[in-house]
């Protein structure tokens, strides 16, 4: 057990969920508020679609986008304008399945305080002359903060945590796509207990925090006065 | 409005639609420099129609500010709410949970497009008058109902509107702070020459506050006309059954009377005595006359314990259809006074437009009394 080997899978982790949360909040919360506000019949179709991952195995998740990936899919057309010749195995594959995983844990908290928040401000921002993009960054969104932190803690940790997804479509490649959840299982088959232990503890202890901070905000969400 | 390029002008509505069951109907124009009341039972469509003013809810047909149109179908016109230059206080406040009370105030001034402003209406005035001072660093969350009703009024005329939309907004206040708020609201609107629709169902409130009065009722209403001459048809009217039929005469305080807790008071040169010592001498008050309180007589009444007796001349009489009464309206110089009396005494009393009556008031009260 040393340095070197416990610590790049912890910074790819890092990296990886750090990048993730980026665009899930850069996605997820556009997502977020067409979800809350319209009236588009089908919107609960669009919300399942969002919400899928959740009940689908990771495994299958990942086969469909080891598909779309690879050099014969969409992402192998986009990896060829970097003159690549997949996005599978890579690192921005991993970001791309990632996002993909962890989107209803980023979206669902986010709409879920965007209804809260309601039309009403919304409309007394309007009449004192706040456009609909002014209102929403300094009404809808201070407002709705709790969910868009819980919302980016969720898709934080959702992704630290992720397994499945990533060996379906990273692989194992040491300081490219080897993350956190892929060295645990791997130090185990080697019956490395020792590192299994801290690298797993670490985890344990990082999950409990998140989940500790996520439920003492929405429970300050819940009481909040409007 | 000073130099803000935004000419006042009448604020012209024609508007219809349905909402739910309610058939809307608008149309009326409320002058600048004026407030108008938007009068009526609750259910009467008022707060719909406010909201179709504002951009909010959207019926069909037009709907122009002076120069400025908002509304017009036919042209495919409909300025959003935000770039109408209004201000909005609902009946329940919608306060910026994320902001202190000065920063909802700021809120509004930032985006008034006016920063130095109007000086009728500037922060320091309105904090003061609205007697906000002491809760500008506070969240609306720990503020009572009449302190939020009060932070909404202030925001709303804080956005510095040609057009000022108040949806009963003082509804949860003590009398005694309305009845200091809505005679300046009044005045201030005078002066920055702004249009205030008032909706309101407190015949007193609107009394105190309106140059005209819009009565709507079932979810219509066609046209505003002065408080005095609102209030005089409102008996002969459906809504009328819900509220009483009276007066309102302008007054000025002559003297207090501190040990009978009277005021005396000149109208038109003559002389009332109104109970109530609040107000300085030299002041404007206005009075509430109960149609039903005022009895006539043709000649000098002597030695009866009515105290309020004022000489004028009929203007007309109007029977009440359906009811033994009819209505008789007293003109003293430019100010007149219903009086309901039966139909058998205005006959046997032989009163006709231009003869000289005696109105014997037997209740008169302050307005906000």
């Amino acid at each position: 057990m040393s340095a070197e080997t416990l610590w790049p899978p912890i910074r790819l982790t890092l990296e990886l969920a750090g990048v993730t949360t980026v665009f899930l909040l850069l996605l997820g919360t556009p997502i977020a508020w067409w979800l809350a506000r319209t009236r588009f019949r089908f919107k609960e179709a669009v919300a399942a679609l969002v919400a899928l991952p959740l009940v689908l195995p990771p495994t299958v998740l990942g086969f469909y986008l080891l598909i779309a990936l690879g050099p014969d899919g969409p992402g192998g057309s986009v990896a060829r304008l970097f003159g690549e010749r997949s996005l599978a195995f890579s690192f921005p594959g991993l970001v791309i399945g990632s996002i993909i995983y962890s989107l209803p844990f980023t979206v669902q908290p986010i709409r879920s305080a965007f209804e809260a928040v309601g039309e009403r401000p919304l409309e007394a921002a309007a009449t004192l002359r706040a456009s609909p993009w002014d209102a929403f960054w300094t009404v809808a969104v201070p407002l709705a903060r709790p969910g868009l932190i819980a919302g980016a803690v969720l898709g934080f940790a959702h992704t630290v945590g992720e397994f499945g997804v990533i060996l379906m479509i990273g692989g194992n490649i040491p300081g490219a796509t080897r993350v956190l959840s892929i060295a645990i299982y791997d130090h185990v088959e080697l019956m490395e207990w020792g590192t299994a232990h801290v690298l797993s503890g670490s985890l344990l202890a990082f999950s409990f925090v998140v989940v500790a901070l996520t439920l003492s905000l929405q429970k300050k969400m819940g009481g909040r006065d409007r | 409005m000073t130099g803000s390029g935004a000419a006042p002008g009448a604020l012209d509505v024609g508007l219809r639609g349905t909402l739910g069951e309610l058939r809307i109907e608008a149309a009326f124009e409320a002058r600048p420099g004026e407030t108008t009341a938007i009068f009526g039972p609750s259910g009467s469509g008022k707060t719909t129609v406010l909201r179709a003013v504002a951009g909010l809810t959207r019926l069909s047909g037009r709907l122009a500010l002076g120069p400025a149109t908002w509304q017009d179908d036919r042209r495919g016109v409909f300025v959003p709410a935000y770039r109408r230059r209004i201000g909005f206080a609902f009946q329940e406040p919608v306060l910026f949970g994320h902001l202190t009370v000065e920063g909802n105030l700021r809120y509004a001034e930032r985006r008034s497009g006016e920063p130095e402003g109007d000086p009728s209406v500037s922060f320091v005035e309105v904090v003061e008058r609205l007697e906000l001072g002491q809760h500008l660093e506070r969240v609306p969350r720990g503020l009572s109902g009449g302190e939020r009703q009060r932070v909404s009024l202030a925001r709303a005329l804080l956005a510095r509107p040609v057009a000022l939309l108040l949806d009963e907004p003082l509804s949860g206040l003590h009398r005694t702070a309305r009845a200091a708020i809505l005679p300046w609201l009044r005045t201030m609107g005078e002066a920055s020459g702004m249009v205030i629709l008032y909706v309101s169902h407190d015949l007193g409130e609107v009394v105190d506050v309106a140059h005209r009065i819009a009565p709507i009722s079932g979810g219509s209403v066609t046209g505003a006309a002065p408080v005095a001459e609102a209030l005089d048809r409102l008996p002969a009217g459906e809504l009328l059954s819900r509220f009483e039929a009276g007066s309102v005469l302008t007054a000025t305080v002559r003297a207090r009377l501190p040990a009978l807790g009277l005021s005396e008071l000149d109208l038109a040169g003559q002389r009332l005595r109104v109970p109530g010592t609040e107000r300085p001498a030299g002041t404007e008050a206005r009075l509430r006359v109960r149609a039903r309180d005022v009895a006539l007589a043709t000649q000098a009444p002597t030695a009866i314990s009515i105290r309020n007796v004022l000489r004028g001349s009929v203007i007309e009489v109007r029977d009440l259809p359906e009811t033994p009464f009819a209505e008789v309206a007293v003109g003293f110089a430019d100010q007149r006074l219903v009086a309901r009396i039966t139909r058998d005494a205005a006959a046997e009393l032989g009163l006709e437009p231009g003869g000289e009556v005696f109105a014997l008031l037997k209740t008169v009260s302050f307005d906000d009394a």
